[in-house]
């Protein structure tokens, strides 16, 4: 025999957790809790009147087991998952801007080089091969267009259009008159 | 018999704290294990993209020297490898990343280039 204490007087062990036929109660387990209450609301209750779901949350919770399964520790948990799936979108993000940006630079700098190119061989008195510069730099689109103040004056291309392709305008000097010559790439 | 329901009591609520504690360490752990992923992707993306960067504006450096100045040779320490061809210039930290180069180059001993002649 125990004698009771001044805490068992003003809480008494009886009202502590939830009827069941399965034992003395379902105790502070929430997710026991959610099953007893779906099952009772779909096939009536087991013992006298049904139970509302705030008297299972209310009834022999202690502080201790209300800090496990509060609604606090909810929201907690949410709010970690959502921080965690933004810093995975953050990061992502980051990662493809830096990657997107090393590729503009990559191909700005190339039609900058290519237009070089095709100059040099201009001023050489040669022909430029896009075909060869499509094989030798492993791109898909390849276009040389030289225009002066009358209009357009060539225009030649290789390979399929459709992709990105980086474009550098420069103007020179072709027998006394200033040309403007596009070389795009990509 | 209130002292043994007691008992009872805080023996339920240690298993419950047992199994909530593994629960969060397993969640944790899928966490964790998840991060890394992330974070080592988001490093190698950001890595690459530095290389291919540096290594854009080196190819670009080449080809303007290399049309200045034919038979040049380049004495910086440069952070790209050419190819056995000489038209190719690939990253030594990352090397899926290259570039291609307008003008042949090759190595030279003392960790320069040199422009050849066409």
């Amino acid at each position: 025999m125990c004698r009771m204490n001044e805490f068992d007087r003003r809480r008494p062990a009886a009202s502590s957790g939830v009827s069941s036929p399965f034992g003395r109660n379902i105790a502070n387990f929430a997710p026991l809790q959610a099953a007893h209450f779906l099952l009772q609301a779909k096939r009536g209750p087991f013992f006298g009147a049904p139970k509302k779901w705030a008297e299972y949350r209310s009834v022999g919770n202690d502080a201790r087991t209300a800090a496990f399964w509060s609604i606090d520790a909810a929201f907690a948990l949410v709010l970690s998952v959502a921080m965690f799936a933004m810093l995975s979108s953050i990061l992502y993000a980051a990662g493809m801007s830096a990657s997107r940006g090393a590729d503009e630079t990559s191909g700005v700098l190339l039609s900058a080089r290519f237009s070089s190119y095709a100059l040099e061989r201009m001023e050489r008195g040669g022909d430029v091969d896009l075909q060869a510069v499509l094989a030798g730099t492993g791109k898909r689109y390849a276009s040389l267009r030289t225009a002066g103040v009358e209009g357009e004056i060539s225009f030649a291309f290789a390979g399929e259009g459709g992709g990105n392709a980086y474009c550098t305008a420069r103007l020179y000097a072709r027998e006394g008159r200033m040309v403007r010559m596009e070389a795009c790439i990509g | 018999m209130v002292g043994s329901l007691r008992i009872g009591r805080r023996g339920q609520t240690s298993l419950e704290a047992l199994l909530a504690l593994a629960a969060l360490l397993c969640a944790l752990a899928v966490l964790a294990h998840s991060a890394k992923g992330q974070t080592d992707a988001f490093a190698s993306a950001v890595g690459e993209a530095d290389a291919r960067t540096s290594l854009a504006h080196e190819a670009f450096y080449i080809d303007l020297a290399a049309s200045d100045m034919p038979n040049a040779a380049l004495q910086r320490n440069l952070s790209g490898v050419p190819s056995s061809d000489g038209r190719w210039l690939a990253s030594r930290q990352s090397g899926a990343v290259r570039e291609p180069l307008f003008h042949k180059i090759s190595a030279d001993a003392d960790g320069g280039y040199h422009v050849q002649d066409e």
